[in-house]
């Protein structure tokens, strides 16, 4: 069977099919991917020439501070850190023996004297002439700020002389 | 033609899978990818600033040091090593020069607990710390109780005490007990027996290490001298040295 041509027109035939196109840019996406892969993996090795050079250049640096002065002046900074809370913290005995000077009762000696840093409770053992003083002491120490806490122990008369009182009381310092 | 219209997926699917499979880990794959390898760059880079700056403060801190005259009152007030002789020796002179008669004197062997940053480094050795906070742990002395006995008047007692609080070597009054002295006929007189626990401390010098790189004092290039100006203003009563002028006997059980 012979081909009839029905145009009445010269219709010229299109340059390029779809299909064409599209497998064009296809491949033009994959040749970008590979191009893009290519450029991570170039930057890549350069980052990490880096990182190995400043690697070097900190062990350097890091031998120059060990084997430099810094134990000398970390031994300095120590030393000074422990003298400083030395200071601080050392109660001065001179003090809390001067504020209980202040405190005492004419009519009130001491016996003995006890102290503990620890618990930094001073125990005194004094004599008194009678209850009244005891009770007169008790509230002497309380009125001194120097001490947080007054704690009275036993009070007893001598019983070979009436007019002596023995007592103890815990002196507890701020 | 089929083929053709088959090719375009399969190029496709190519180029997202080369993109899953190479490209996107090369950017970042939570190890060694641009991304990590870049922050890692970033963080050498600090460290190596760090590390400069560090080594330069070290160089001023130290020429500072060097130059510094009142650096041995540091120095004898926390000495290196425990140096009993010396604190005999200083009981004993400020004892005598207070009026006091010194006449029983006891070095307890030195505490077990080291310094508190090796006590922190050995409690480390899991590595439950993060080195850098081991490193801020504040440095403890080691102490050395010396117990003392003394007879005197109350006076020369204070006086003693007070002397012994500006002493130039650190020290701390752990227990005291003052009881009213008995004589031969068992009659109270006016001296005190006093008894006394006085803690001496030395702290030794620790090798530097790695691990000692974030301490604070390298971090600026001045260098602190309160705490020594301190010293000098308190601690100003000095040890009393010992010399040994002579020395050699043939017979050692000769009085």
């Amino acid at each position: 069977m012979s081909n009839i041509n029905l145009s009445t027109e010269n219709v010229s035939r299109t340059s390029a099919s779809p299909i064409g196109k599209g497998l064009f840019f296809s491949m033009l996406i994959v040749l970008g991917v590979i191009i893009l892969y290519g450029a991570l993996f170039a930057s890549n090795q350069v980052i990490l020439s880096k990182i190995k050079a400043v690697q070097a250049e900190n062990k350097i640096e890091n031998d120059k501070f060990l084997a430099g002065n810094g134990g000398e002046i970390l031994d300095f900074k120590n030393r000074s850190d422990v003298a400083e809370k030395a200071m601080k913290e050392n109660k001065s005995m001179p003090d809390t023996l001067a504020q209980i000077e202040s405190s005492i009762l004419p009519s009130v000696y001491v016996n003995s004297l006890e102290y503990g840093k620890d618990d930094k409770t001073i125990t005194i053992s004094c004599v008194g002439d009678s209850f009244q003083t005891i009770a007169k002491q008790i509230l002497s120490f309380k009125q001194n700020n120097y001490f947080s806490t007054v704690i009275p122990g036993q009070s007893i008369m001598d019983q070979k002389n009436p007019s002596k009182f023995n007592f103890e009381l815990d002196l507890i310092i701020k | 033609m089929k083929a053709k219209i088959l090719l375009i997926p399969l190029l496709i699917v190519i180029a997202v899978s080369v993109f899953i499979g190479l490209v996107y880990p090369q950017y970042s794959n939570g190890a060694n990818g641009i991304k990590e390898n870049y922050a890692k760059l970033k963080n050498e880079q600090i460290k190596l600033a760090d590390l400069q700056k560090k080594n330069k403060n070290i160089n001023d801190l130290s020429t500072q040091i060097a130059s510094f005259a009142d650096k041995s009152l540091l120095y004898s007030f926390i000495p290196q090593n425990i140096k009993e002789e010396e604190i005999i020796s200083s009981l004993n002179g400020l004892a005598s020069s207070s009026g006091l008669l010194l006449f029983e004197a006891t070095i307890s062997s030195q505490s077990k607990s080291e310094n508190i940053i090796s006590d922190d480094l050995e409690m480390n050795a899991g590595g439950e710390l993060p080195l850098t906070e081991v490193s801020k742990t504040a440095p403890k002395a080691k102490n050395l109780e010396t117990e003392i006995k003394l007879l005197g008047n109350y006076e020369k007692v204070k006086n003693f005490l007070i002397s012994l609080e500006r002493l130039n070597r650190n020290n701390n009054l752990g227990q005291l007990k003052i009881d009213r002295n008995k004589n031969e006929a068992g009659v109270l007189d006016d001296n005190l027996l006093v008894s006394a626990s006085v803690e001496f401390n030395f702290f030794k010098k620790m090798p530097i290490n790695n691990m000692n790189a974030g301490d604070s004092i390298f971090l600026n290039n001045k260098l602190e001298t309160a705490v020594v100006d301190a010293i000098k203003n308190q601690k100003n009563s000095n040890s009393f040295q010992v010399n040994v002028e002579q020395k050699g006997k043939s017979n050692i059980f000769l009085p």
